[in-house]
């Protein structure tokens, strides 16, 4: 019955210390979602800031598309379950679980038949006359449960509830509460640290850590294609199997040269999401794989051209019954390089004892690569970018034997031999332009189509909307955005339509009780609509007259008119054509106004005096001092 | 290789159940011996800690009841006068207490004294509580300071600003400030000062349980007196009685305020009973004094009797877990 959307949320305690960063998400009505995350990753501050227990510093909360963040906990129509049950001792569990609606001036009768039907559902009708003191802690937290049943909340909100519980009675209760969610058909949110928890329960997961939200995804996609090491290791038990190495690719041929001096080989198919760039043999990258996509050889297997093998000596056996763990070490010679430490979940027909040198096999399709830096993936599901080697040559850009000709907006002074183009996945758009390529490999991800293109040997990847609309093998055409390019080689940069200006926020008086706001920047003053004040003021207080902000906003947040002077201009500011850059299809002009340079679209000469006006309500702003969008 | 490795293994594995199985032995065998050893020693210097501790309790018990008992002997002896060559009296009688009711405004004292107490108690346990509370629950700038600067004023005596007070009276009731309700204003105005040891108390009592009454729609007031309150009966009670018993004993304040008042019958206990221990009346009034005294010592008997209980009743019990 209720949505949540929570848009660029800040938690800031005492002017610096910054608990939650730039939460952003869309609950969807029913959906169970987990927040997960070791401890002191904010998570239960997000939870609390949903509930209304904690002030939101900065950013917009919503619960059905109403703003919700100065709404008392009462009225958002929300009902919470603390970690530590949180039940008024004083009173019988009845009354406990009538509290709220006692509160509400409820008649008697109908609470009656809440209560009843409440702990009908929850199995806590014959306590329901006892104090909470004389119950078990599982029966403590079901009366939690029930009292938040019966206020027949929109949203559930659940705080580690079932941390306090022995193991085995979490287990029951974690599927008692997943069925509590499907009779009673609410949105829940549910906060925890423990994983196993997370993914049996969870619709969607999000992943926190340090109080940045790593990734947002449903349990099987997190598992399969993490985002980063972090959630990589933090999901899945035993954890995942970390190795630093190289890639080396020649000619078809891909090799993961391990620290370890372990190596995997395999054909540059099961490697192509990864950028070419990293296939240097130098670039330091992380190789992981799961002790579950491991496996040890066996002579009668028939699907090898799927699986890398490799020789590891046998330290540990761990045998489970259903399965046997294995942790051995890749680095025959020495196998006490830490280095080298696998984990190998396998089942329980291999014999194995500690010392034995095994054959290992890397399941090819199940592997994973990040950036040893960043620690960021870079075999995703969806690869960000396209790396293409091209030449540059007279005006023109030949990839893989296509030719596309460069706008007059790029200038390329001398022509280039394979150079490295690269550009974002959206920038290539299938389906029209004069380029031809094969179609390689179709894969559905959501409501989207991945196509991995084949142009004459170069492999490139578009990004469609919808069900997928050609087969593998077909011919298609296709055309890059020039606004999107990269050549770091030529000095060719995409097109830079944000403009980020500094600027404050003042005031000025208009009559003896009344104020005149205005954003201020680049030298002129902009009326903010009374959205934004509102925001300011909420976040900031007085203070926001004091505070250093950055103003951004997209070239199509600006609209280009011609300018005279005595012009009457609304919200807008006055700047001269600098230069234009020509797209073909879009004409960029950047102006100069009182020494800051705006973009905006507009087709004229260099040299016209232009008003740019700006769309308040498209404008972001965010404080300089701790870096947290306002707006 | 691995075979001998294995067995290598298995045996140091074998090994190190037995290392475990002798600290195991060990460690039984080094918490029963002493412990036989430690009972016979134990036992003497349990007896002996506890002979003396129950010695001098008892010295201390005479030492506190003698004056008490001297008072309630006194308030029944027949011979008048300050000075007794005998701790009982030679001649028993109920005529002490007769007199107090009959001959003296001992009755009206009681009466007004009562009056300023039970005013002022409510207002102070009012006052306390929701001060207390305030500061534990509230988040507020000047929440900090202020606790501060109210902890440095409370630490000072408060018949220092007695004159102080004494003209502020005069400005705020100018035609009677020589009366009891000055009386009730002095004793409750500053009371909030001693707010510490409930805020203290009110500390201990779970935030979550707020929390869960804030989602349950509770506005603060009822959070505080619905839920809150009944988890502090024992503070509650403490805060009641001392605000009942610093009024009920006062002299200091009365006596100031009230000096020079010329109707007796304004008087309280305290003020009036002091004047009969003035050197001219002492020798006929000294039996009627300590009647009174065991009247007025009473009902504070009585009241702690009756509340002690909830002084150590634990009520938070299965509220949150740990």
């Amino acid at each position: 019955m209720a949505s949540l959307s929570l848009k660029h949320i800040f938690k800031v305690y005492d002017g610096n210390v910054k608990a939650v960063n730039d939460f952003c998400m869309d609950i969807e009505d029913k959906e169970f979602i987990v927040f997960v995350g070791p401890s002191g990753c904010g998570k239960s501050t997000t939870l609390r800031m949903i509930a209304g227990l904690e002030e939101i510093t900065a950013g917009e909360l919503q619960i059905d598309g109403e703003i919700v963040n100065d709404v008392e906990p009462k009225d958002r129509n929300i009902a919470m379950v603390f970690q530590n049950y949180a039940l008024y001792p004083h009173m019988s569990v009845y009354e406990n679980m009538a509290f709220a609606l006692r509160t509400a001036r409820v008649p008697k009768d109908i609470i009656h038949e809440k209560v009843t039907e409440a702990a009908e559902i929850l199995g806590i009708t014959e306590y329901l006359e006892r104090k909470p003191k004389a119950l078990s802690g599982g029966q403590r937290q079901r009366v939690a449960l029930g009292r938040a049943i019966v206020r027949q909340p929109k949203v559930f909100l659940l705080d580690e509830p079932l941390s306090n519980l022995d193991a085995k009675l979490r287990a029951a209760m974690r599927s008692e509460i997943s069925r509590l969610h499907q009779r009673l058909g609410t949105t829940f949110i549910y906060v925890t640290h423990d994983q196993v928890e997370a993914m049996t329960m969870g619709t969607r997961i999000v992943v926190m850590r340090d109080g940045f939200v790593q990734q947002i995804d449903s349990p099987m996609n997190l598992y399969r294609y993490p985002d980063n090491m972090f959630v990589a290791g933090f999901i899945g038990t035993p954890q995942m199997n970390f190795f630093e190495g190289v890639i080396n690719k020649r000619g078809d041929e891909v090799r993961f040269s391990l620290d370890c001096g372990a190596a995997f080989e395999m054909n540059y198919s099961f490697a192509e999401k990864i950028p070419v760039k990293y296939m240097d043999g130098k670039s330091k990258v992380i190789f992981g794989v799961r002790p579950e996509d491991l496996r040890i050889a066996r002579p009668d297997a028939t699907d090898s051209h799927l699986w890398s093998r490799t020789k590891a000596v046998v330290s540990v056996v761990e045998v489970l019954g259903n399965e046997v763990i294995l942790y051995a070490n890749l680095n025959v010679q020495n196998p006490d390089d830490k280095t080298g430490a696998i984990t190998v979940k396998t089942d329980p027909d291999f014999i194995v004892h500690p010392g034995d040198v095994i054959d290992v096999e890397v399941s090819r399709r199940k592997f994973h690569v990040f950036d040893k830096e960043t620690e960021k993936s870079i075999k995703k599901r969806i690869p960000e970018q396209n790396i293409v080697n091209v030449d540059i040559a007279n005006n023109t850009i030949r990839l893989a034997e296509q030719s596309f000709a460069i706008p007059s907006a790029i200038v390329v002074e001398s022509s280039r031999q394979n150079v490295e183009l690269v550009m974002p996945i959206s920038a290539l758009t299938i389906g029209r332009g004069t380029a031809k390529a094969r179609i390689h490999g179709v894969e559905q991800v959501e409501d989207k189509t991945l196509y991995t293109l084949d142009v004459n040997g170069s492999i490139l990847f578009s990004l469609k909307d919808g069900e997928p609309e050609y087969g593998v093998g077909d011919d298609v055409s296709f055309d890059i955005d020039m606004c999107k390019i990269a050549v770091a080689d030529c000095g060719i940069d995409p097109m830079n339509t944000v403009n980020s200006i500094d600027g404050e926020f003042t005031k000025s008086k208009i009559s003896r009780k009344e104020y005149q706001f205005y954003m201020q920047m680049a030298g002129h003053k902009l009326v903010p609509s009374v959205r934004i004040c509102e925001k300011l003021f909420g976040c900031k207080g007085t203070r926001i007259f004091k505070t250093p902000l950055n103003y951004s906003f997209d070239a199509c947040a600006v609209t280009a008119k011609p300018y005279n002077e005595g012009d009457e201009v609304g919200n807008a500011l006055i700047g001269k054509v600098v230069s234009i850059k020509d797209y073909g299809h879009v004409k960029y002009a950047t102006c100069d106004c009182n020494g800051t340079q705006v973009v905006a679209a507009y087709e004229g000469q260099v040299g016209d005096t232009l008003a740019l006006e700006v769309n308040v309500d498209m404008v972001t702003i965010k404080d300089k001092t701790i870096d947290i969008i306002i707006v | 290789m691995s075979e001998n490795n294995i067995k290598a293994k298995t045996l140091t594995d074998a090994q190190m159940g037995d290392k475990w199985r002798a600290i195991d032995k060990m460690e039984a065998s080094l918490t029963q011996m002493p412990k036989k050893k430690r009972r016979g020693g134990m036992k003497f210097w349990r007896l002996f800690g506890d002979t003396t501790g129950q010695i001098v309790l008892t010295i201390l018990g005479i030492i506190w009841i003698f004056p008490l008992l001297y008072l309630l002997i006194q308030s029944f002896r027949k011979e008048p006068g300050a000075f007794s060559p005998t701790f009982f009296p030679r001649e028993w009688t109920f005529d002490n207490y007769i007199r107090l009711f009959r001959d003296t405004p001992f009755l009206r004292w009681y009466g007004n004294t009562l009056l300023v107490a039970v005013c002022s108690c409510c207002i102070t346990a009012i006052f306390v509580l929701s001060v207390a509370y305030a500061f534990s629950r509230m988040k507020f700038k000047a929440r900090k300071p202020m606790m501060n600067a109210m902890l440095v004023m409370g630490m000072f005596p408060g018949f220092m600003s007695m004159s102080a007070v004494y003209f502020l009276l005069k400005i705020l009731l100018p035609d009677n400030y020589q009366s009891l309700l000055s009386l009730i204003i002095v004793y409750s105005s500053g009371a909030a000062l001693g707010y510490y040891i409930a805020k203290g108390f009110f500390d201990t009592v779970p935030k979550a349980l707020d929390e869960a009454a804030r989602i349950d729609g509770a506005s603060r007031f009822r959070t505080f007196y619905k839920i809150v309150l009944p988890l502090s009966k024992s503070i509650v009670i403490y805060t009641i009685l001392t605000s009942f018993i610093s009024p009920w004993c006062d002299y200091i304040f009365v006596s100031y305020i009230m000096a020079g008042v010329p109707d007796v019958g304004m008087y309280t206990v305290s003020l009036g009973m002091y004047k009969w221990l003035e050197l001219e009346q002492i020798q006929q009034n000294f039996t009627t004094f300590c009647a009174a005294a065991v009247i007025v010592a009473t009902p504070i008997t009585l009241l702690f009797m009756w509340l002690q209980k909830y002084y150590v009743e634990g009520v938070t019990g299965g509220a949150v877990k740990g």
